[in-house]
């Protein structure tokens, strides 16, 4: 093998060398370590972030409409067509698991063919959780 | 004492992710929440504006035509709606919008009425001191007003009756005069010949329109000539009025809207759901289908020499209301033909003449049965035709201009 072949190569190994060296000085290079007060402050920001993030969802969650809104309203509506295609007007009161419904029925102003659907449904604390209103056309 | 990494900087970032999560959390939180609320505010304002349509059919005087109220459902202020009802050809169209702030919601339906005791039976044929001839394969079934002559078996054009009972129903006795027509609504028809408000002329005239029922009519005025509405896609608030004879070829697609001219002609094989008016003539070609809730209606409001008609020719099914009266003295009276292997659904009433050469599925009244051939012309005879009242469907609705119980019902929502 020639000389001029062997300096390509060594230099070439030099080149190679240098960008290892510079990439590891890189990776490696001495970082400046926390203290525990540190550490502390912030485990404290983590927490009390966590916290506040965990009250808000959690107010959210509850202030807005539950599942058992969005049930009870569904319920309303099937009774609703129920009502209006079965043309049922006796007013009840049941229980469909944890809701209760209550349907009443009162004449419109002085129109005979008209009734006012009022349906209810309460909790088991009593407490209204969805309510509809509808006129009803009764078919002779 | 010193840890080996920069505890406070991964912390931050740490921090950082979670609050970003958290605020994912939240906002998804939020949208659901707004998004429930939303649809039951827009299922509340739908049950309204349904609330508002019973009101109109139930109440007779809650709103006045074309005139627009606001009314407040159940008096807690916060369930108002609009209403309005109008007069659409024979039948009539009520529409609610019920509003809450920015977010309304509309429905717009189309409505009739329920036929009265008489509507409820196969025939009505006043009494002219004439009986009712039958003759050749005829066959009536269901309750029957005839004159005090009764019905008989006659032989003409070389057919006397077949079949062993004449009629397959209660007979009645009919009186001298018809049962009236609506006086409001007959002369609202009568009087759309003669107002001309025109908002779009015949050469302006797009090849599609929709146009809604919440805006004002679209009246499209055509001149005294003759006019072939060709390709046309037009359905909706739309009225179209002539002076002269409009042909309606079978290319067009029209979906409930009104024709009011002098001689309307459809041609062969179209296809549509609309309500056509003349004044002269109305000629439904062979092989066309009128959906229901169609109209044809002859109106006869001046003397005039010739006999105004309506002919339904053979293959062609109408399903609504076929109806011809004479506004004016005059003992040319109007005539109604049904030819052969012709079908009407529905209510047939002519106060002059009915030529029944095809079948009617529902109600023929009429003042005289008359029948044409080369040979002759006859008098209440039927020959080889079939009025079967059993055929049309119990929940049929009407219109107010025929006679009709004060019960009115939806026929179709059209918004």
């Amino acid at each position: 093998m020639s000389t001029a072949v062997l300096k390509k190569e060594k230099s070439v190994k030099n080149i190679i060398m240098k960008n290892v060296f510079a990439v590891h000085s890189t990776r490696y290079s001495v970082l400046k370590a926390s203290t525990m007060l540190e550490v502390i402050a912030a485990m404290v920001i983590i927490m009390v972030i966590f916290a506040v993030a965990t009250s808000m969802f959690v107010k959210i969650t509850a202030s807005g409409f539950t599942l058992e809104k969005i049930n009870a309203n569904l319920l309303l509506n099937n009774k609703a067509i129920d009502t209006k295609l079965k043309q049922d007007f006796k007013e009840y009161e049941i229980k469909e698991g944890e809701i209760t419904i209550k349907k009443h029925i009162k004449p419109y102003g002085s129109n005979a063919s008209l009734v006012l659907l009022h349906l209810e449904a309460f909790d088991n604390a009593n407490k209204k959780m969805a309510d509809r209103k509808e006129l009803v056309l009764i078919e002779k | 004492m010193k840890l080996q990494a920069n505890a406070l900087f991964i912390t931050v970032v740490i921090s950082m992710i979670i609050a970003l999560m958290a605020s994912m959390l939240i906002l998804s939180a939020y949208y659901n929440k707004t998004s429930i609320l939303l649809n039951f505010k827009k299922e509340r304002l739908v049950s309204n504006a349904n609330s508002g349509i019973n009101l109109i059919l139930g109440d007779e005087h809650v709103v006045e035509y074309d005139t627009p109220i606001s009314v407040d459902l159940f008096q807690t202020g916060n369930d108002s709606v609009n209403l309005k009802k109008c007069v659409w050809g024979v039948f009539e169209i009520a529409s609610a919008t019920a509003y809450k702030h920015k977010d309304s919601s509309s429905q717009t339906v189309l409505y009739g009425y329920k036929p009265d005791t008489i509507l409820k039976s196969a025939m009505y044929l006043s009494d002219q001191n004439r009986a009712l001839f039958l003759c050749g394969t005829t066959k009536i079934k269901g309750v029957c007003y005839l004159p005090e002559a009764g019905v008989k078996r006659a032989y003409i054009e070389g057919q006397g009756y077949i079949n062993s009972d004449l009629i397959d129903g209660t007979e009645k006795r009919s009186k001298t005069v018809l049962p009236k027509l609506d006086e409001k609504l007959s002369a609202y028809l009568a009087k759309q010949f003669l107002d001309t408000n025109a908002s779009v002329n015949t050469a302006e005239i797009p090849d599609t329109i929709h146009h809604s029922f919440s805006k004002p009519t679209l009246v499209i005025e055509i001149g005294n000539s003759i006019f072939t509405l060709n390709q046309k896609v037009l359905s909706g608030n739309i009225m179209i009025k002539s002076k002269g004879k409009l042909i309606i070829s079978a290319e067009n697609k029209l979906n409930n809207i009104q024709v009011y001219a002098t001689a309307i002609v459809v041609e062969e094989n179209f296809k549509g759901t609309l309500q056509l008016f003349a004044r002269d003539s109305l000629i439904i070609h062979k092989n066309c289908t009128l959906n229901y809730p169609s109209a044809l209606g002859i109106i006869k409001d001046r003397f005039k020499l010739f006999q105004q008609f309506i002919k339904i020719e053979e293959g062609s099914v109408v399903e609504g209301i076929c109806f011809g009266f004479c506004s004016v003295t005059d003992l040319n009276r109007v005539r109604i033909t049904v030819d052969e292997k012709a079908l009407v659904y529905g209510q047939l009433y002519s106060d002059g003449f009915a030529e029944i050469k095809g079948t009617v599925h529902g109600h023929v009244t009429c003042g005289n049965f008359r029948l044409r051939t080369p040979s002759s012309t006859y008098d209440n005879h039927l020959l080889n035709a079939t009025i079967d009242f059993s055929k049309l469907s119990t929940t049929f609705v009407g219109s107010a201009l025929l006679p009709s119980v004060k019960e009115k019902k939806v026929i179709l929502n059209l918004e």
